[in-house]
């Protein structure tokens, strides 16, 4: 049973059952804030890989579609003018396809990242280690198919324009998940990859290997690099971290060591901290003082919420301002402070000013702390900055009795 | 029909009370209609895929929503929804998921050889005669003429022998009857 339509029927009995999935839905949809940026914006996803010491000519497998039909007002948008595969090609430990990295700008002003084998002048995953029933062959990923969708099916991240990031992961060789269980790929079919957009004034990146130092150019204007060695040192084969920053410098991750940065004419490096515990020693020019971040507004407008009986909220609210781009937008967040942390369903959409917006929220009491909770709708003017600034809005607040 | 001989509204039945299989088998013997119906008004197999699996999920949470009542017209009442579906596809121009993500049905990939199969399906089944066993005949013509030939009113009456508000009505009612106590998801 492997064809789509015996999927979909498998989907629906389990659906069906007395016992099946509803109840525990959505948990994934769910995004805890604040979270770290790294977490945010690292999709690392992973899977299975097996030895692919094999070189030359694979032949092409089904395309790696999104999940979900892509539009252009809503999520990451689709690719748009500027997408493009960047020259670099890394070899694999094993040899066969090299490792790229393509850009994709979307309609929706975000600037995502994927990293794949390469075929010709395709970036794509390898159909092994359980990955699309072992055929063999080489999947060309579309270039639809980034972060912001919850693909499971290759490395991407999106940034805002003008942001840099430095990551990692630790991936199956063949650049996929599938369905073998991750604990079942050996290490030696594991890749430790680092990559990253640093931005204009980025020179090289700094990375060791059996005590040997290898300094790597960074790709002019964009600063991207890629760094593909064996498997990883540690443990963390189901995770990809990183960091993330707005101001032109980034942490070093993954093997990265340094990162060398031309400012005003001058080099200077950004080093990784000595350990998890310490933190970095930025050594690149920054502002003397911080602007402090103003507050947020409130507007308390009327939020409207109707309560399911299987504990689904629908929030409803009139938008105050347009949401025209995915680096901005609305979120329904429900406090939770005994959990310490706030559940928030992003609007993940274009949005007309005044426009009347419905957002379901199941299980809204998950986390609740007593027999009510409160439901906030924020209006986020750049959504990678936390916490909420003087751009930022709380539209309006309701409490809600279970 | 494949399978067991349960009839839909049996199978229906069972699956309100948390049978999958019973649901599972009112798929297989449904999804071939459902698909040649879709197929020709879509521009591609992904599409009437997608379409296929919200129908379905529409209809399972319709089902297991106990204040409603089961359809008398199973085929009717799946084929409305389908429609529903795909009128609202047109109008916002993509296929929703409110139902598959209301069920927690993670997206599925499709690929070469599943958009082959579809389109051998769809183009394998006979929509009007499936309609045919649910419609007196001549509401059953009237309403092939106008909604899966997509003729004129004008042009039916014509081939019909009878006059366009004879034709206007028969459509009209074949939709009624469809549609009839299905109270099919929006």
């Amino acid at each position: 049973m492997s064809g789509y339509l015996d999927r979909l029927e498998q989907q629906l009995i389990d659906a069906a059952r007395a016992d099946g999935p509803e109840r525990r839905r959505r948990a994934a949809r769910h995004r805890t804030i604040p979270v770290s940026a790294a977490a945010a914006v690292t999709a690392l996803l992973v899977a299975s890989a097996v030895a692919l010491a094999v070189t030359g000519t694979f032949s092409t497998g089904s395309a790696v579609r999104p999940p979900a039909r892509p539009v252009a007002g809503a999520g990451a948008g689709i690719a748009a003018r500027g997408t493009r595969l960047l020259p670099m090609r890394v070899a694999d430990p094993a040899g066969g396809l090299p490792w790229g990295m393509r850009l994709v700008h979307t309609t929706r002003g975000l600037v995502c990242v994927q990293v794949g084998r390469i075929d010709g002048s395709q970036l794509g995953v390898l159909g092994q280690d359980g990955a699309f029933d072992d055929d063999g062959r080489f999947h060309p990923v579309a270039p639809d198919v980034v972060e912001y969708h919850r693909s499971t099916t290759e490395i991407s991240s999106c940034l805002a324009p003008g942001q840099t990031a430095s990551q990692e992961a630790n991936i199956p060789q063949n650049g996929v998940f599938g369905a073998r269980h991750p604990q079942a790929i050996p290490k030696s079919a594991r890749r430790w990859i680092s990559y990253g957009l640093l931005g204009p004034r980025a020179v090289s990146v700094s990375y060791t290997t059996e005590d040997h130092e290898h300094i790597l150019p960074v790709a002019r204007g964009s600063g991207a690099y890629l760094v593909v060695l064996p498997s990883p040192p540690k443990g963390g084969f189901e995770t990809g971290g990183g960091a993330l920053s707005t101001t032109d410098f980034v942490t070093p991750q993954g093997a990265i060591s340094s990162i060398t940065y031309r400012v005003h004419g001058t080099l200077c490096s950004e080093s990784r901290p000595a350990s998890e515990a310490s933190s970095a020693h930025p050594q690149c020019p920054r502002p003397l003082v911080a602007p402090r971040p103003e507050a947020p507004r409130r507007l308390h407008r009327p939020i409207a919420v109707r309560l399911a009986a299987d504990g689904t909220a629908v929030v409803t609210f009139t938008a105050p301002r347009a949401v025209r781009s995915a680096l901005s937008g609305y979120t329904v967040e429900i406090p939770s402070p005994c959990h310490e942390g706030t559940d928030g369903i992003p609007v993940e959409r274009d949005v007309r000013a005044d426009e009347a917006v419905h957002v379901e929220i199941p299980s809204a009491f998950v986390n609740a702390c007593g027999h009510t909770v409160t439901v906030r709708v924020v209006y986020e003017h750049d959504r990678e900055r936390f916490p909420l600034g003087e751009d930022d809005l709380i539209v309006g607040e309701a409490v809600v009795k279970r | 029909m494949n399978g067991s001989s349960r009839p839909d509204d049996v199978l229906l039945r069972a699956a309100r009370d948390g049978d999958g299989e019973a649901f599972g088998e009112f798929y297989r013997r449904r999804r071939a209609l459902l698909l040649a119906y879709l197929r020709p008004r879509v521009p591609n197999a992904e599409t009437a895929a997608d379409l296929l699996a919200e129908t379905f999920a529409a209809a399972l949470i319709a089902i297991r929503d106990t204040a409603r009542s089961l359809p008398d017209q199973p085929v009717a009442w799946l084929m409305t929804i389908a429609r529903n579906k795909l009128i609202d596809s047109v109008r916002r121009g993509r296929v929703e998921q409110a139902a598959r993500e209301r069920l927690a049905l993670a997206p599925l990939e499709i690929d070469d050889q599943d958009i082959a199969r579809i389109d051998e399906l769809a183009a394998s089944t006979d929509v009007a005669g499936s309609l045919a066993e649910l419609l007196p005949a001549d509401q059953h013509a009237a309403l092939k003429a106008r909604i899966l030939d997509e003729l004129g009113y004008a042009e039916i009456a014509s081939d019909l022998r009878c006059s366009e508000a004879v034709v206007r009505k028969r459509v009209s009612r074949a939709l009624r009857t469809l549609r009839a106590g299905l109270e099919a998801p929006e």
